[in-house]
């Protein structure tokens, strides 16, 4: 490997002795868990240290001087070729993870790093290689993966058996109304947990939410219903109780609010605060509103679920002109996306 | 709540009378039943591939109410893929997970014998094979009449 990186000849007090760097590097490269193959720019292996050996199962003299194809399965041999062709642009490849063959034919997971290596006049002159293996991480994800599957796949086939408790408990005559306010507010629920599932319980959009809650009241033609804000993703906690308290203020709309008239219009929307994020719902354009009399589910919900379970302020203002409902979602709730 | 079976003797044919069809919780008592015998040679059979028992109930007695003759419930892949090649039947219902058994290979006899199917699952797509992927599903928990249009469609494509 010509130039070795400067902090590594600082290492050495004084004049670095060439021969001591390249001796160095040599130890470091064998002392790795990771294989480090160097390769020319025709995919020759020249050089073949102790991880490569551990992960691929050949030792150094089986290796050096093979076609590094050796190591790809044959659906995967169109890989080497536009790697080369990347190494020789001088571009590098981070982090590819692919699939290559162990001495024994099983196939691995691996992290592939390929760097252009050049000689002392600044040539591309071949390319170093670090393999990593994850098949084992990727293992665990898969597992990961199929847990959460299962999770969600138990918490909707409960909520499915609540609901099938529920349409077996009592006949069509008892209430259907009461029977069918809980059903929806179950099947919001599931909704909010199926959003959940998609997402890999990582958080849910916001929005999302909001449009779901909505979508069975819109009309498009009217444009009764108008949603906006900057994106916000809501930790699973959050979501749960939010898509509860959403549900409450979408069917109260439709009973009594500005969803009930064909004029009425409901307008959430959302902004970022230094203290987290302040979601106003406000109605306008329906019939005239006087307080309720009756503290319900609903308000229970809005007023204290949600600042016990998510810490949220409300405040709602039963404006003769149409609610308004403010909730300050408190940044703890909210997921930070890096991507 | 009365069964006229107990829950292990109730197989295929589907013959339980759950507490939604029988008179007393129905708002028209014999009505349904009545035009459902009326029809008894007309009657669309779906079959209902079903582990969870209350599900199935309600599944098979808002099918009955509907007109349609309800096949089942199987609660088994083995049990499933039997009747599967032994009665005949227009359309099915199938849940994904049977005890921990993927439906699959009934999905896959069914495309064989080009009978029509939907799946009604807690499973979202990116668990589901690619091959199945595109199918009709509707996600549990789903709405009653959400059922019935899926299986009127699912039927009219058939025919």
């Amino acid at each position: 490997m010509a130039r070795p990186p400067s902090n590594v000849t600082q290492f050495e007090r004084g004049r670095p002795n060439p021969d001591d760097v390249a001796q160095w590097l040599a130890a470091i490269v064998e002392s790795s868990d990771d294989a480090i193959i160097s390769k020319d720019l025709d995919g020759t292996i020249l050089s073949w240290n102790t991880g490569a050996q551990r992960i691929f199962g050949y030792q150094a003299d089986e290796a050096i001087g093979k076609p590094v194809t050796m190591l790809i399965p044959s659906d995967r041999l169109d890989e080497e070729p536009s790697i080369l062709s990347r190494i020789r642009a001088g571009e590098r490849i981070d982090h590819y993870e692919t699939v290559r063959r162990h001495k024994d034919g099983t196939l691995l997971d691996i992290s592939l790093t390929v760097s252009p290596v050049r000689n002392i006049q600044g040539e591309i002159v071949g390319a170093s290689k670090i393999a990593r293996n994850v098949t084992q991480r990727k293992k665990m994800e898969k597992h990961r993966e199929l847990l959460m599957a299962e999770l969600s796949h138990r918490v909707k086939n409960t909520l499915a058996i609540v609901l099938s408790i529920e349409r077996l408990s009592f006949s069509k005559q008892q209430d259907t109304e009461a029977s069918g306010v809980f059903r929806a507010r179950i099947h919001s629920l599931a909704q909010a947990h199926g959003r959940l599932a998609e997402a890999q319980w990582t958080g849910v959009a916001l929005e999302r939410l909001v449009e779901d809650e909505l979508a069975p009241y819109r009309q498009s033609e009217t444009s009764n219903t108008r949603i906006s804000g900057p994106p916000v993703i809501l930790s699973a906690h959050c979501a749960l109780n939010m898509v509860l308290a959403i549900h409450e203020l979408a069917t109260n709309a439709a009973k009594h609010g500005a969803l009930s008239s064909p004029r009425g219009q409901v307008v959430v929307t959302w902004e970022r605060k230094d203290d987290g994020v302040l979601l106003e719902w406000r109605e306008q354009g329906g019939p005239a509103v006087s307080p309720p009399q009756r503290r319900g589910f609903g308000r229970l919900l809005l007023e204290q679920a949600l600042h016990q379970e998510l810490g949220s302020n409300v405040s709602m203002n039963f404006r003769p002109e149409g609610l308004i409902c403010t909730i300050l979602i408190p940044p703890q709730e909210l997921e930070v996306r890096f991507d | 709540m009365h069964h006229p079976n107990p829950p292990a003797g109730i197989r295929g044919p589907f013959r339980l009378i759950s507490p939604l069809a029988s008179g007393s919780a129905n708002g028209n008592p014999g009505d349904l039943a009545e035009r459902a015998q009326e029809h008894a040679d007309t009657r669309k059979r779906v079959l209902v591939v079903e582990d969870e028992f209350l599900l199935a109930a309600v599944l098979a007695s808002d099918l009955q109410q509907a007109g349609y003759e309800a096949l089942g419930p199987f609660v088994t892949l083995t049990e499933a893929m039997e009747a599967a090649g032994s009665e005949s039947f227009d359309g099915a219902i199938l849940d994904i997970n049977l005890k921990g058994e993927l439906v699959y290979p009934l999905a896959d006899e069914l495309t064989r014998q080009g009978i029509p199917f939907l799946f009604l699952s807690g499973y979202e797509a990116r668990n589901i094979p690619e091959s199945f992927r595109g199918h009709a599903r509707l996600a549990k928990p789903a709405d009653p009449a959400a059922i019935l249009r899926a299986v009127r469609s699912m039927l009219r494509t058939a025919s």
